[in-house]
C-alpha cells in the first residue's frame, strides 16, 4: 500500500475521455434531425397551451367537477421522477458503490431537467400564467401550493449544485480536448466553470466534502419536497385525498418512477452515444433489483391506502374506491396495479427475464402506469360531487395532451442539449475508481464525487467485479 | 305532462316565477358550486340569524314560514290556507341567481317524522326566496308557495370543525412559519456557501 500513487496522479483512461466528450464533438448524424423533431413536439405544446390561455382550462378538459386534473398529474409525475435521479446518485455515492460511476452524470442531469419541466407544468395547471408570480409578490402562508413552491425551487437549486460540483473536475481534464478541436467558447466557458482545477490532494478534499455534504441534503429534501406536494391533495378535505398515507405513498412513488426513468434515459444514452464499453447489462439489472423494493412497497401502500377505506365504507371514500377499483377507473387502476408493480417485480424477479430489454421494458411501464395512477388519483376525487354522491366526467383534449407531450419529449431534448454542453461521463470519478480497482491508488483515496474515505469495492457489492472493466483494460493496454 | 315518478323530480319542467328546466346534473353542479363559493366566503363563527318581520312573497295554497334553529341555521316549515301543517311530504327550494339567472336550486324535502320542518343553514346573506311544494306520486305540483326573508346571517355549509374541537396544530400559528422559512433559509444558505467555498476554494488551492 506504501507503494500506490497519490489521488493527485491518478492515469487517464483516453477511452473514457473520448467517450465522454464524444456528445460535444461528434454528436451524429442523427442529433440535430432528433432535436428537431424534439424541439418540434415541444413547440406544438407551447403553441396548444397558448391556446387554452386565450380559451381557458375548459379546453383542456377542465371543468367544475376536474377542477384539477392532468397538469398537476404531470407536476408531480416530472417532480417525482427527478428525485429518482437524485437519491439514487446520493444513496449510491454516500454507500461508496463503484458500479455508480458511469450512471451519476446521466442520472443527476435527468434530476435536473424534470425537475424544471416539472416546476413549468404549474403554469398551464394555475391557467392563468400571470398569476404565477403572486406566489412571490402575494405569498399565502398557510397554503400547501406556497410551501410547494418553496419545496420545489429549494430541491430545484440543490440538484442543480449536486449536479454542477461532480463536473468541476471533468470540465478540467475535458478542457485541453475541447481547445485541440477548436471549440474556443465551449473552452473558455469549462475553463472558467472549472475553477483552475488541477485535481490536487486538497481540491479534491474541499469537493469531497461538499458534495458529501449536498447528497446527505438533497436525501431529505427530495422525501420533504414530495411529501409537501401531496399534502396539497391531503389537507383537502375530499374523500380520498384527506388521507394521512398520501405523504409517504407519494415520496415511495417519486423514487420508483423516478429510478424507472433513470433506466429508461441510461439506455437510451448508452445506445445513442456508444456507451456500452463503460454501462453494462449489469448496471441496469443492479438498477431493477433497487427499483424492486420501491415497486413492491408502493404495491403495500397501495394495499394499506384502500383497505379501511373500502372496509369502513363512508359515504365518499367508499364511492370513490368503488369507481377506481371497480368503477369507471377500473380499467386504468388495474393496469396500473399489473403494469406499474407485478409485471416489474416478476421480470426482476425471473432470472430469464434479467435481461436489458426486459428491464428497460418494465422501466416503461412503471413510468406510464405511474403517471395512469397519477392521473386516477388526482381526478376520481376532484370528479366525485359530495352533494349528490355523482361523479362529473373528465376528458383529455388535444391541447391537454399535447402539452404533457411536450413535457415528455422535453426530457431527451433538454438532455441531448445538455450533453453537447458538458462530458456524459463522469470522467474523473471513472478514473479514480478505476484506479482503486486496479490497486493503483488506496481505496480510502478521497475520490471525486465519492463522500471522502470509499468502501473497498469487495465489500460494496460482493461477487461482482470491476464497473469498468473496459476502463481496466483500457488503463493497463495505455501501459500504466 | 307525460307521467313522472317522484325520482325524475329533478328533471321535469317547473312552474314558479319563470319556468326552469332542471336536470339533475345540473342542480348537483349549482348546489355544488354555490356551496364551494359559499364555504370560501362563509365567515367564522355562527351567530343566531335574525330575519325581517314577516313574509313579502304572495302565498298560494302553501305558506312558507321560517324561524331562527340552533347554530345558524333556519327552520323552514309550510302550512296550508288554513294554517294546518300538511300532510305530505314538502320539497323546499331556494332560488338563487348564482350561476346565472334565477334558479330553483333543492334543499331538502320535510317529513313527517320531522314534522314537517327543514332545517336549513344559509350559506350567503341578502333577501333569499323560498319555496315549498308538495306533490304527488307522479311528480306533478299539488300545491306550493313561495315567500322571501331577509337573512342576515350566513354560515359555512361544511365545516370540518363544526363541533369546535380544537385543533392540535393551532397554537403553533406563525411560530410554524417563522421556523420553516427559516429552515428553508438555512438550506438555501448551506448550499450558496458550499457552491461559494468550493469554487472559491478550488481556485485558491490550484497553486
Amino acid at each position: 500500500m506504501e507503494q500506490l500513487h497519490s489521488i493527485e496522479n491518478v492515469p487517464p483512461l483516453p477511452k473514457v475521455r473520448r467517450a465522454a466528450i464524444r456528445p460535444i464533438l461528434k454528436p451524429g448524424r442523427a442529433f440535430w434531425p432528433v432535436v428537431a423533431l424534439l424541439t418540434a413536439i415541444v413547440a406544438w405544446g407551447i403553441m396548444a397551451w397558448t391556446v387554452q390561455v386565450r380559451q381557458g382550462l375548459g379546453s383542456a378538459g377542465y371543468n367544475d367537477h376536474a377542477f384539477w386534473a392532468i397538469y398537476i398529474a404531470d407536476v408531480i409525475t416530472f417532480i417525482g421522477v427527478s428525485y429518482g435521479g437524485a437519491v439514487v446518485s446520493a444513496i449510491l455515492r454516500l454507500t461508496g458503490a463503484h458500479w455508480r460511476a458511469p450512471l451519476t452524470r446521466i442520472a443527476e442531469a435527468t434530476a435536473v431537467v424534470t425537475v424544471i419541466i416539472g416546476a413549468s407544468f404549474i403554469i398551464p395547471h394555475l391557467g392563468r400564467p400571470e398569476r404565477v408570480l403572486e406566489l412571490i409578490w402575494r405569498p399565502n402562508l398557510s397554503s400547501p401550493i406556497f410551501w410547494d413552491f418553496v419545496a420545489v425551487s429549494t430541491y430545484a437549486f440543490a440538484s442543480i449544485v449536486f449536479f454542477f460540483l461532480p463536473l468541476m473536475p471533468d470540465l478540467a481534464v475535458s478542457n485541453p480536448a475541447m481547445e485541440e478541436a477548436g471549440l474556443t467558447r465551449r473552452a473558455r466557458l469549462f475553463k472558467l466553470l472549472s475553477f483552475r482545477w488541477n485535481g490536487n490532494q486538497r481540491q479534491h478534499r474541499r469537493l469531497n466534502g461538499a458534495i458529501g455534504l449536498v447528497a446527505i441534503m438533497i436525501i431529505p429534501l427530495a422525501v420533504s419536497v414530495h411529501s409537501v406536494l401531496s399534502w396539497a391533495f391531503s389537507l383537502t378535505s375530499r374523500p380520498w385525498w384527506h388521507e394521512s398515507i398520501w405523504a409517504p405513498y407519494f415520496v415511495v412513488a417519486a423514487l420508483y418512477s423516478g429510478i424507472a426513468l433513470v433506466i429508461l434515459v441510461v439506455a437510451l444514452f448508452r445506445k445513442v452515444y456508444g456507451l456500452e464499453p463503460f454501462i453494462s447489462e449489469r448496471h441496469f439489472v443492479r438498477l431493477g433489483f433497487i427499483l424492486v423494493p420501491f415497486g413492491a412497497a408502493y404495491l403495500y401502500l397501495t394495499l394499506a391506502d384502500f383497505l379501511p377505506g373500502s372496509y369502513v365504507g363512508e359515504h365518499g371514500i367508499a364511492a370513490v374506491f368503488s369507481a377506481v377499483i371497480t368503477g369507471r377507473y377500473a380499467l386504468w387502476f388495474w393496469i396500473f396495479v399489473f403494469g406499474g408493480c407485478i409485471i416489474p417485480i416478476v421480470i426482476m424477479a425471473l432470472p430469464w427475464t434479467r435481461r436489458l430489454g426486459f428491464i428497460v421494458g418494465a422501466a416503461a411501464l412503471v413510468d406510464g402506469s405511474l403517471w395512469l395512477k397519477r392521473i386516477i388519483m388526482v381526478v376520481a376525487p376532484a370528479n366525485y360531487e359530495r352533494v349528490n354522491g355523482l361523479f362529473g366526467a373528465y376528458h383529455f383534449t388535444w391541447i391537454s395532451i399535447s402539452v404533457t407531450l411536450a413535457g415528455v419529449a422535453a426530457i431527451p431534448l433538454l438532455l441531448l442539449l445538455l450533453f453537447r454542453v458538458v462530458p456524459i461521463l463522469p470522467v474523473t470519478e471513472m478514473e479514480e475508481i478505476a484506479a482503486i480497482e486496479a490497486g493503483i491508488i488506496s481505496a480510502h483515496a478521497p475520490v471525486s464525487g465519492g463522500v471522502g474515505k470509499t468502501i473497498a469495492p469487495e465489500l460494496v457489492a460482493p461477487g461482482v467485479t470491476a464497473i469498468d472493466t473496459t476502463a481496466n483494460l483500457d488503463m493497463h493496454t495505455e501501459g500504466i | 305532462m307525460p307521467a313522472l315518478s317522484i325520482h325524475h323530480l329533478p328533471r321535469r319542467i317547473r312552474a314558479g316565477s319563470s319556468v326552469r328546466r332542471l336536470t339533475y346534473r345540473g342542480a348537483g353542479i349549482a348546489t355544488g358550486g354555490m356551496l364551494f363559493v359559499a364555504a370560501l366566503l362563509a365567515l367564522p363563527g355562527v351567530i343566531a340569524p335574525a330575519f325581517a318581520a314577516g313574509s313579502t312573497g304572495a302565498p298560494s295554497a302553501l305558506h312558507v314560514t321560517v324561524s331562527a334553529g340552533n347554530s345558524g341555521s333556519l327552520i323552514l316549515s309550510a302550512t296550508d290556507s288554513d294554517g294546518a301543517a300538511p300532510t305530505q311530504p314538502v320539497h323546499f327550494f331556494v332560488t338563487t341567481s348564482l350561476f346565472g339567472g334565477a334558479k330553483l336550486v333543492p334543499i331538502g324535502v320535510a317529513h313527517s317524522y320531522g314534522g314537517f320542518a327543514l332545517s336549513y343553514k344559509p350559506t350567503v346573506t341578502g333577501r333569499q326566496t323560498f319555496t315549498a311544494e308538495i306533490l304527488d306520486s307522479s311528480g306533478a305540483v299539488l300545491s306550493s308557495g313561495t315567500s322571501s326573508f331577509l337573512v342576515t346571517t350566513r354560515t359555512a355549509m361544511f365545516s370540518p370543525s363544526e363541533t369546535n374541537a380544537p385543533k392540535p396544530l393551532a397554537s403553533f400559528g406563525r411560530g410554524m412559519v417563522g421556523v420553516l422559512l427559516a429552515i428553508v433559509g438555512l438550506i438555501w444558505l448551506t448550499l450558496i456557501v458550499t457552491l461559494v467555498r468550493v469554487t472559491r476554494g478550488t481556485a485558491r488551492l490550484a497553486t
